[in-house]
């Protein structure tokens, strides 16, 4: 680096560089300017590298999986066979019921509500820059038929959402961060509310807030389901969210708010669940 | 010519010690954490930029470390290339008291570096959601960052080192 003996004072780099972030501030803030060709350029450099650090990180932790002993496997070999015998039999008592149901809900002409999702997996390959976001970055993208605005799940629950999609990555807003809004409703009555992530609760009791929430009829309990809801105009209906901790009446007598304790365990994500399905809010034409 | 060659080493020296910083950081950041404090390994890197090279090199550095957080997460873009510039900058006063020896003042300004960082980023966090508990975060998330970003930066403060001594070695000057 050069010197003090530089011709150029550092005042006036100083200028020039803070002018640049004033720009750079004022257009990510206006414009939604995130980074454009620049991101583009660092992702096509460390995303494989990240990918790499991932891949060699989870090899080691197969490589210490692979070091139990031989009977302990052995043993669970032979428990989990006799498991499978009987989830076999479970799946196929469940296919008929499914094909049975498939053709109810022909006769219904419902095909299309709450059934299965098509879902790819990916790893999860960078966390958030700081303790104060909770975003993360996965390793599939726009290549894999992945695209803005999808969904993520992880153990059976919503996860987050894709914010960003590169060609090999995206970037997922967990459903914890301060920025998420998603619109849900108590599975068992239907009633809507407002599910935002809360980074204290987060931290203190791993818990997220829910808001808005009309219920007329003092219907609901702690434990209750919560599930996006089918108004939502970024999440697709019928994921779980999460199950309500506490509740209390709001001060205008109508609503009510309260904590949900997330299914995702979000300290420990490692592999995800994309649904390769976009909602459709408006009419194509 | 060998001024040129120095320039390029020292260029190479700073291109892969924040590379080296921004992959560990976020990468492995969710598997080295304690708690919710990652060590912020880039900081670090700016701060030692700042105190050996001076105002100029420091600022370089750190508007690119931010730039490069910024772009990984947009949330509030350019907050952290505003920060990690003034940071650079700030450190950079410091480098007439420094003489190569000893880890008490680089360790001092890294953690000086990263309370201000937090400090910002709970300023920009008060703005948008109105969350006026300092204390809180305070003691939940600025001082274990902190600590352990000090405790991480004594190694990325003596990599950084050797890498510009490295880079200065050929080219003397005479």
């Amino acid at each position: 680096m050069q010197k003090n003996k530089t011709p150029i004072p550092s005042r006036f780099v100083l200028t020039i560089l803070m002018i640049l972030c004033v720009i750079l501030l004022f257009a990510g803030y206006s414009a939604g300017f995130s980074g454009g060709p620049f991101a583009t350029v660092i992702s096509t450099v460390f995303v494989p590298m990240q990918k790499g650090m991932t891949w060699t990180a989870n090899r080691v932790s197969v490589t210490q999986a692979d070091a139990q002993s031989r009977e302990a496997l052995v043993e669970e070999n032979e428990r989990l066979t006799q498991e499978m015998e009987e989830l076999r039999m479970q799946l196929s008592e469940a296919l008929q019921e499914q094909s049975e149901l498939t053709r109810l809900r022909d006769l219904f002409a419902l095909s299309e509500t709450y059934s299965n999702y098509e879902t790819t997996g990916a790893h999860v390959i960078a966390g958030s820059t700081s303790g104060w976001f909770s975003t993360f970055v996965i390793d599939k993208g726009t290549a894999d038929g992945l695209s803005e605005d999808m969904n993520v799940i992880a153990g059976g629950g919503l996860c987050g959402i894709i914010t960003e999609a590169g060609k090999h990555y995206s970037t997922v807003r967990a459903i914890i961060d301060d920025d998420a809004r998603i619109s849900a409703m108590i599975q068992k009555t239907g009633d809507h509310c407002i599910v935002s992530g809360n980074l204290k609760d987060m931290m203190t009791d791993q818990l997220i807030r829910f808001s808005s929430l009309k219920d007329d009829f003092d219907s609901i309990h702690s434990g209750d389901a919560i599930v996006t809801s089918n108004i939502s105009d970024k999440f697709l209906p019928g994921l779980l969210v999460g199950y309500i901790v506490t509740f209390e009446q709001d001060a205008n007598q109508l609503t009510k708010s309260g904590t949900i304790a997330p299914v995702v365990d979000f300290r420990h994500l490692r592999e995800v669940l994309v649904i390769l399905q976009v909602k459709e809010t408006e009419d194509p034409e | 010519m060998s001024n040129l060659q120095g320039m390029l080493k020292h260029t190479a020296a700073a291109v892969i010690s924040v590379a080296v910083c921004y992959l560990i950081q976020l990468t492995a950041g969710p598997w080295i954490r304690l708690g919710y404090a990652v060590p912020n390994l880039l900081i670090a890197a700016v701060s030692s930029y700042g105190l050996i090279c001076g105002y100029v090199p420091g600022m370089l550095v750190g508007f690119a470390c931010g730039f490069l957080l910024d772009c990984a997460d947009p949330s509030l873009f350019g907050i952290q290339t505003f920060v990690f510039l003034l940071i650079g900058y700030l450190n950079g006063a410091f480098r007439r008291f420094y003489y190569g020896e000893g880890l008490r003042l680089p360790l001092a300004l890294i953690c000086v570096s990263d309370f201000i960082y937090n400090g910002v980023m709970y300023l920009g966090r008060l703005l948008m959601h109105m969350d006026t508990d300092f204390v809180f975060y305070l003691f939940r998330l600025i001082l274990p960052e902190v600590i352990y970003t000090a405790l991480a930066g004594v190694l990325v403060y003596q990599g950084v080192f050797s890498l510009l001594r490295w880079a200065n070695r050929s080219p003397r000057r005479s």
